[in-house]
């Protein structure tokens, strides 16, 4: 009789454990799901800043670099190197070479710069997209194109720099 | 009768002994063993009563663990991109617009709002036959149009000098009216905010990029 009350008291007990377990594995398995959304979120926002920043595309003078402005020559540069593609410029310099090192810090994303005004041009500078993917992220950084090889009035274009990033 | 009332009457001399012919030594262990039974079944219910209790006590410790694990735990979403993308966005654009050049005699947006604040239609005639001011107005919301409305983002932008109100009329979608922005039926993140000194004044431009409440 004692040996039955046992057994049954244990049992409730491990239900109740069980219960409480798999109540606790569902609700931590969303929150992983949401750090990695959330980390997911940081990484798209990490390589737009990337780009929008990259030396190897932005304005300078002197040197110095210009916030929130890309050059219009390096940008038709980058995209005969990193492009996919592109055969680059000599050897050991462009094509899959140039594109594998970029691979490191742009991961799977697309990354275009696109031309709204006063003309409309699109600059591809890398695309490593993949087909099948879960979730994408885009960021649009409205910029300046310039074109130093125009007079100083009229070199400025507006663009957007657009940052697809995928998992 | 209780076991307890019952060992009680048995152990208790009665008064009219007597009267009554005495119990045989098996009836006495035959009454003693029912109340044994009986007293036993009384403390197996009051031990019954006490496991439910502490089941019950447990139950509520568990489910008030659960609240409070999940009131601790549930954090809203984080929205770090969204906010990210909504500032850089506005304040990018008011940059972007007025470093600009236009196809208006080689200027940029600049100094063709700069023109508009300052003389209004009797300014500048732009190589298309428009005014300064049409100019500006025509060209920025093609920009926005295209930009931002492709994208389905909401927007507002207004040019307004320090002196003398509105250089044009604000350009924006339906889901960023001025009414809807005061009424706190959208949020507005950051706005992006560019001041273009006229001399004397200034003309300050703002995008507002709004995004529905949470």
């Amino acid at each position: 009789m004692q040996m039955a009350e046992t057994i049954a008291v244990l049992l409730v007990f491990f239900i109740i454990l069980g219960l409480s377990l798999m109540f606790y594995g569902t609700f931590q398995a969303g929150s992983v799901r949401e750090a990695q959304k959330e980390q997911f979120e940081k990484e798209a926002i990490r390589i737009a800043l990337l780009v929008s920043h990259l030396p190897e595309v932005v304005c300078s003078d002197n040197n110095q670099m210009t916030e929130n402005c890309l050059d219009r020559l390096k940008l038709e540069a980058w995209s005969n190197l990193v492009a996919p593609g592109a055969p680059g410029d000599g050897p050991g310099t462009g094509g899959d070479e140039a594109f594998l090192f970029y691979q490191t810090d742009f991961r799977d994303s697309k990354v275009v710069v696109q031309e709204v005004f006063p003309e409309t041009e699109q600059y591809i500078i890398y695309d490593n997209a993949p087909k099948d993917f879960k979730e994408m992220i885009p960021t649009y950084i409205p910029l300046t194109i310039r074109d130093p090889t125009k007079p100083p009035q009229s070199q400025s274009a507006l663009g957007v720099l657009a940052v697809e990033v995928y998992r | 009768m209780s076991a307890i009332t019952l060992k009680r009457a048995l152990n208790r001399e009665p008064a009219n002994r007597k009267l009554q012919p005495a119990a045989s030594p098996i009836q006495k262990r035959g009454q003693r063993e029912k109340c044994r039974q009986m007293e036993k079944r009384e403390q197996m219910e009051k031990r019954g009563q006490m496991e439910m209790i502490g089941i019950a006590i447990v139950v509520v410790l568990i489910v008030l663990g659960a609240t409070l694990f999940l009131t601790l735990s549930i954090k809203p979403p984080s929205g770090t991109h969204a906010a990210f993308a909504q500032k850089q966005a506005a304040q990018n654009m008011v940059d972007a617009i007025v470093r600009t050049a236009t196809l208006c005699h080689g200027l940029d947006f600049a100094a063709v709002l700069g023109d508009c604040s300052k003389n209004g239609e009797n300014g500048l005639t732009c190589e298309d036959g428009r005014s300064s001011c049409d100019y500006a107005r025509g060209e920025i919301a093609n920009i926005l149009d295209r930009v931002l409305n492709a994208r389905k983002v909401q927007y507002r932008f207004t040019a307004e000098k320090d002196v003398g109100g509105r250089a044009f009329e604000d350009i924006m979608t339906p889901g960023c009216t001025k009414a809807l922005i005061d009424n706190g039926a959208v949020t507005v993140e950051t706005p992006g905010i560019q001041p273009i000194p006229l001399y004397p004044g200034t003309l300050t431009i703002k995008l507002q990029i709004c995004a529905p409440v949470k």
